[in-house]
């Protein structure tokens, strides 16, 4: 899939990110707080013909989530089942999908390493297959996109910040992703989305968006915002002066 | 029962067309609802705000979000166009954001601390005339103003009645801005925006009220002389026995005193009716000047130890050679700045005309010849200004037949101003008084600020090229000629300044 919304109406951030993608650029880091849609733009924009594959980075994680393992199937044996990063490799068996690696900074040593071999440039990147001893080698069009929400890059492991050489700062929500928010909120939604510990997700706003529809505007607020909500709405209505039209 | 939190306000959630989006939270401290304390930083982004759940808290904190959303971050832009001073344009704005928060529905009137009564009464005790017309439009609107202007009659009537007054027209103006436009940030050039410039007109308006006080109060006809008071309400005390032991203060009782010309005469001085337009940049090139004019213009006296009359007499005390008699010398030049703009209607040798009658001059013309395009560097692209005359040598040729927009009539007088080398080297302006600024679009507001620019560095204005060499040979020949203004300055001076010099 390949968005379509005019670049130059977009805000700087998801500019960058348009303009990369079009470059072919095919390893970026997303990082900037958290709901302002990276992962969703990893997994839809740029070209995404050979399908897009999530792949969410813990602690607990076993290689088995990047690059497979046998497990049992409805024949009562065991078979092979492929992992995020082997599906991404293969794409559509012409072209090569898209991995998105969500806080891969966030997996273990093992994980890491598989990761490392697995978003190493392409020429240097094959992996074998240990039921059928095939060389997996990505295809072309392969690309990988990371999501985080560590600010400062440099804690990012060696190996792996040099194999990401684009890094963009995600620090507010794509436009589309407001589309689903009422207009009156679009602006305040913006602004809090990277307002570091005053931050309010855009997921509270579409919660709170559908809660007023239905209940007085208040309640609804202190239901989404909790204490927080007569700033929240003391704020929305200073925001409101210059949009309204007399 | 829920215990009622504090509620910190929220300036990041706030948006402005003027920065770009800054990441990360404000610096936001809680503060008592004390005049002086509260405050807002937008550059820095800090602010100092009550955080309680009462009205005042509320209305204080709401009017430091207000000035988060619509203020601007740097007045220096403002300050440098000189329109308005400092104090005014804070002042204009207090009033600008505390209309913006009653129109979201907040009750300004909870904004008072109850200091504005006395201070009121003490602006009159100090005569300070712009500390109380200043701070009449700072509280314009809120609580606080009512308060103020009872402790300013209690003491003076009339000034009571002229600051209520200024107050009313001021918000009348800004009223009268849809409240989109008034609230915008949208850039409009030279580090400006468009809903602080109402604030800069207004605040340019407050700077002429602010010059001149009201005349004393006037006992009004067949008032007894021996009934002082001053004192308006409340003075329960101020009966037949006490009279005699007061000090009179020779101020006629506030009850008795005629406001009514006091009101009429400050509603002489008008509002600009729009936001003016800046000055365009000055850019000056000087010509080859190969051709050398002898002359001079203007004598001046220098003290000397000969003569017939002593005029320097106190120079037989302070004078270690006893120089009490005068000697005249020729005059070394002086500048003149001759408006080249369409409006003059200057052909080449009329300019040239004007280069020839004033010898040792610098004589500097300007006129932006339709490209008014400003570099990244912030300058001019374009040559608008040139230097035809300098120390005693002028150009052979002048470099256009008829010039087109003034655009630069402020800079270039400040351009002379800067380069005279003494205080009172005399500088001459060819103008028919018809300024414009960028894009040569014209204002009263850059008439005035040319009119005092002029008045306040003793520039001649000389309304046409004919009067122009005449002037400049009569100042040659060391004879003074009074010169009328151009019309333009006349009827900017009857309208906004209510005819005032």
């Amino acid at each position: 899939m390949t968005t379509t919304t005019d670049n130059t109406k977009l805000p700087s951030c998801w500019k960058k990110l348009n303009n990369a993608l079009s470059a072919g650029i095919d390893r970026i880091i997303l990082f900037g707080p958290s709901g302002t849609g990276k992962t969703y733009a990893g997994l839809n924009h740029g070209n995404t013909q050979g399908g897009a594959h999530r792949l969410i980075c813990t602690e607990d994680m076993t290689t088995a989530d990047v690059c497979g393992a046998f497990m049992p199937d409805n024949k009562g044996t065991f078979s092979w089942v492929a992992g995020s990063a082997l599906k991404a490799w293969d794409g559509d068996g012409i072209t090569g999908g898209r991995l998105v690696a969500d806080e891969i900074d966030k997996a273990g040593g093992d994980v890491l390493a598989t990761l490392l071999a697995f978003t190493d440039t392409p020429e240097s990147a094959s992996w074998e297959n240990p039921e059928t001893g095939r060389i997996h080698r990505p295809r072309e069009g392969f690309s990988v996109i990371m999501t985080t929400n560590i600010e400062n890059m440099a804690e990012l492991p060696t190996a792996l910040s040099d194999r990401f050489p684009v890094r963009i700062r995600i620090d507010q929500p794509h436009p589309s992703a407001l589309t689903r928010l009422s207009s009156d909120l679009h602006g305040i939604a913006v602004s809090l989305a990277d307002a570091g510990r005053e931050r309010v997700s855009l997921r509270a706003f579409y919660a709170f968006d559908k809660l007023r529809s239905s209940l007085p505007v208040g309640e609804a607020a202190e239901l989404v915002f909790g204490d927080r909500a007569s700033s929240i709405l003391e704020a929305m209505r200073i925001d409101s002066l210059a949009r309204v039209t007399v | 029962m829920t215990t009622m939190s504090p509620v910190r306000p929220l300036p990041e959630a706030l948006g402005r067309k003027d920065t770009p989006k800054e990441s990360g939270e404000w610096s936001v401290n809680e503060c008592a609802p004390i005049r002086g304390l509260p405050v807002t930083n937008v550059s820095s982004r800090k602010m100092s705000a009550p955080m309680g759940n009462d009205a005042l808290s509320e209305v204080v904190r709401v009017h430091e979000l207000v000035h988060a959303k619509v203020s601007p971050t740097d007045l220096s832009p403002y300050l440098e166009r000189g329109l308005a001073g400092d104090d005014s344009l804070r002042s204009v704005e207090e009033m600008r954001v505390n209309y913006l928060a009653s129109r979201l529905g907040y009750d300004m009137k909870h904004l008072m601390d109850g200091s504005e009564d006395s201070y009121g009464e003490r602006v009159v005790d100090t005569n300070d005339w712009r500390g109380a017309v200043m701070f009449a439009l700072a509280t314009a609107g809120t609580g606080g103003h009512k308060k103020f202007l009872n402790g300013v009659r209690r003491k003076n009537k009339v000034w009571g009645a002229v600051l209520a007054d200024i107050s009313k027209r001021a918000m009348k103006e800004i009223t009268k801005v849809p409240q989109k436009r008034l609230a915008s940030t949208e850039p409009i050039g030279d580090g400006m925006i468009e809903g602080f410039s109402h604030t800069e007109r207004i605040a340019e308006w407050a700077e002429r009220m602010a010059t001149t006080a009201p005349p004393e109060p006037e006992p009004a006809k067949g008032e007894d002389e021996g009934k002082g008071g001053d004192t308006d309400k409340g003075d329960t005390t101020d009966d037949g026995d006490t009279e005699a032991s007061k000090p009179k203060r020779g101020r006629p009782k506030s009850s008795e005193v005629d406001t009514t010309d006091a009101v009429s005469a400050s509603r002489k001085t008008k509002l600009l009716p729009s936001s003016p337009p800046s000055w365009m940049k000055l850019k000056v090139e000087r010509l080859p000047l190969p051709i050398v004019l002898n002359g001079a213009l203007g004598k001046k006296r220098l003290a000397s130890q000969t003569g017939k009359v002593p005029r320097r007499i106190h120079r037989l005390i302070s004078d270690p050679n006893k120089r009490v008699f005068d000697r005249t010398v020729k005059g070394t030049g002086g500048i003149v700045i001759v408006d080249a703009s369409g409006s003059m209607s200057m052909s080449r040798d009329e300019l040239r005309e004007v280069v020839l009658s004033a010898p040792g001059c610098t004589v500097m013309t300007y006129s932006v010849m339709g490209d008014w395009r400003i570099g990244e560097d912030g300058e001019a692209v374009a040559t608008n200004a040139w230097v035809l005359a300098d120390k005693g040598r002028i150009c052979d040729e002048m470099p256009f037949s008829r010039g087109q927009a003034n655009g630069v009539d402020l800079p270039a007088l400040e351009w002379a101003v800067s380069n005279r080398p003494r205080s009172n080297t005399p500088i001459v302006w060819v103008c028919d008084g018809h300024v414009t600024g960028m894009g040569d679009n014209g204002h009263d507001s850059l008439t005035l600020q040319a009119m005092n620019f002029c008045s306040r560095h003793n520039i001649v204005v000389v309304p046409d090229t004919a009067t122009a060499c005449k002037y400049l040979t009569a100042l040659g020949q060391g004879k003074r000629m009074s010169v009328r203004e151009p019309w333009a300055f006349t009827d900017a001076r009857r309208q906004y300044l209510g005819g005032k010099k």
